[in-house]
């Protein structure tokens, strides 16, 4: 293997985990995130020679979200889960998480990202924006938006979707 | 704090993903670097008609290229050309999936060895440059947009339904991008093929086949690409792609209507985890067919969650399962259905022919004249047309 190719092995056995659960997060579907996974990998390798000694992780997380939103976009899918929930007390804590992933396919694939880079990535919005490619206005409004669907979806989780008052 | 449960929500549910498949490393960095004319005549021949971009195609998953062959797929010995007989015998379903028979496709090597049939398609379709100009009064039965490796429109080919190939001048068409540059959608030819409605950033710029007339109808930035015909008369556009709840509708001559008629959304997902991409497109008698990511699992082939045409005819659901070897991912856009009994699928550049319902997959159709090094297609088939 060239030098290349062993400085590019090595960062993507390290961060590839990482990158996989923001595509699950984003998807919803594993296989899929796995596909996006794999392109975004293909995508830096590519580009590797300038990529390597800047943010190449952050570039692949930037393809893996333009990505989704873009195929969902081409296909013109809406996004809507399975499952109505209709559950109004209050959820234990395992059944939060499928109450989570059912509201979260209920989200466009922008407000999905959204969700994910703000709250999992611990992105700002500057940086969401970026990301996404979007204003930062945009990502404002997307996550507004988003977290209405969420409680409206899932009001039993309300208490973890309350929109704090900005600082 | 509320964020703070939200995120440890979502950091919760990250970790139930499964963990990464550490050998795609290695075949990420042979996919990037090897040669590239040859990757692209890959590329080129998996573009398929309907939404198909060129980045989704572009790379195909190389765990996938599985060279073992589904069982109990019976298409691979040629048969004289001509329609098949009504007698011909299926085979018992290779798996079920949800009480769905699911026959597997055959491999993508044996595509070219299939049975012809006989449709109203012709069996090669030209997309070169320098065709004869399409004239008022000429029917459209597909239209194929030929762009430049940078997405770059370089002409559309009408296909008539008498089997001819024109060029439809495009010079007032742009690429079409989305808000975020990214490229959109930019076909969306009417059910009988009577109006092409193009979509632009800010416009759909709508051409009569019959007469030959341009109308430009103006719609909110971005939003055009969600454009769909409800019927050969009505053009609905959506007014945000977040939401397919509200939007105006439209006569092709740029009209505002009043209807209140909204798009359906009709689904064939056997599973609540079956993801549509491709249709429902209708055929006779409220049949529907469409092309989906299967969640699996299904048994009898290679994968357990492969892509499959869904086609739903009178009380009867069947699944072609169409994931094996040597398709790339979105292979298998629908087409529409060829007769009551047949519907039209894309993979590799070709048509190919499925009766529902039973193992039996056809050639029908392939598309030449395009260098599959620099130019990469798309199309949109009017499917009321094609029966």
């Amino acid at each position: 293997m060239s030098a290349d190719q062993d400085s590019f092995v090595a960062w993507a056995t390290t961060c590839q985990a990482r990158l996989l659960r923001v595509a699950t997060l984003l998807t919803g579907d594993h296989h899929r995130a796995e596909d996006l996974v794999q392109e975004a990998l293909v995508k830096v390798a590519a580009r590797w020679q300038r990529l390597h000694d800047g943010s190449p992780e952050a570039y692949a997380r930037r393809v893996i979200v333009r990505d989704n939103i873009s195929w969902w976009r081409r296909q013109r899918r809406e996004v809507v889960g399975p499952y109505d929930v209709e559950v109004t007390a209050p959820a234990p804590a395992p059944e939060r998480h499928l109450l989570l992933r059912q509201a979260l396919g209920r989200l466009t694939p922008r407000q999905r990202a959204v969700i994910v880079l703000r709250y999992y990535e611990d992105l700002t919005e500057a940086q969401a924006a970026d990301v996404m490619g979007v204003s930062v206005g945009t990502v404002k409004s997307q996550t507004h938006l988003a977290l209405r669907r969420l409680r409206e979806r899932a009001p039993e989780l309300a208490e973890l979707l309350a929109e704090e008052p900005p600082p | 704090m509320t964020e703070t449960r939200l995120r440890e929500l979502l950091h919760d549910l990250a970790e139930d993903a499964p963990p990464a498949a550490l050998r795609r490393v290695e075949a990420a960095w042979h996919t990037a670097h090897r040669p590239r004319p040859r990757r692209g005549l890959v590329v080129a021949a998996a573009v398929g008609v309907a939404t198909v971009a060129t980045s989704v195609v572009v790379v195909q998953a190389p765990w996938r290229d599985d060279p073992v062959r589904p069982p109990g797929v019976t298409t691979a010995t040629p048969t004289p050309t001509g329609s098949p007989r009504p007698t011909e015998s299926s085979g018992p379903p290779d798996s079920r999936y949800h009480g769905v028979p699911v026959w597997w496709a055959p491999a993508a090597r044996d595509d070219a060895t299939l049975p012809e049939l006989e449709t109203g398609i012709p069996p090669l379709i030209d997309l070169s440059p320098s065709q004869d100009v399409l004239r008022p009064g000429e029917r459209a039965l597909a239209v194929y947009q030929v762009a430049g490796a940078d997405e770059r429109l370089l002409r559309l080919v009408v296909l008539t339904v008498d089997g001819d190939t024109r060029e439809l001048p495009a010079g007032r068409i742009e690429p079409n991008r989305d808000e975020a540059g990214n490229s959109a959608r930019l076909l969306h030819l009417s059910p009988t093929g009577d109006f092409l409605a193009i979509s632009q950033p800010g416009s759909l710029e709508v051409y009569d086949v019959a007469s030959g007339d341009w109308t430009s109808i103006d719609t909110p930035d971005w939003v055009a690409e969600g454009a769909r015909w409800i019927d050969d008369h009505t053009l609905w556009v959506p007014d945000s792609l977040e939401d397919d709840g509200s939007g105006s509708t439209y006569a092709p001559d740029g009209r505002p209507l009043e209807s209140a008629v909204r798009p359906g959304n009709p689904s064939l997902a056997v599973s609540p985890g079956d993801t549509s991409y491709s249709g429902p497109v209708a055929g006779p008698e409220a049949a529907l067919a469409g092309s989906y990511f299967l969640q699996g699992p299904v048994r009898g082939g290679p994968y357990t969650n492969p892509e499959g045409v869904i086609a739903r005819s009178g009380d009867a659901t069947s699944i072609l399962a169409v994931g094996a070897a040597g398709r790339s991912k979105v292979c298998c856009p629908v087409v529409g259905w060829l007769d009551a009994e047949t519907v039209g699928f894309t993979t590799n550049g070709r048509i190919l022919a499925w009766r529902v319902g039973s193992d039996r997959v056809y050639r029908v159709a392939q598309t030449t004249g395009v260098d599959p090094r620099t130019e990469f297609v798309t199309a949109d088939w009017a499917a009321q047309a094609l029966r």
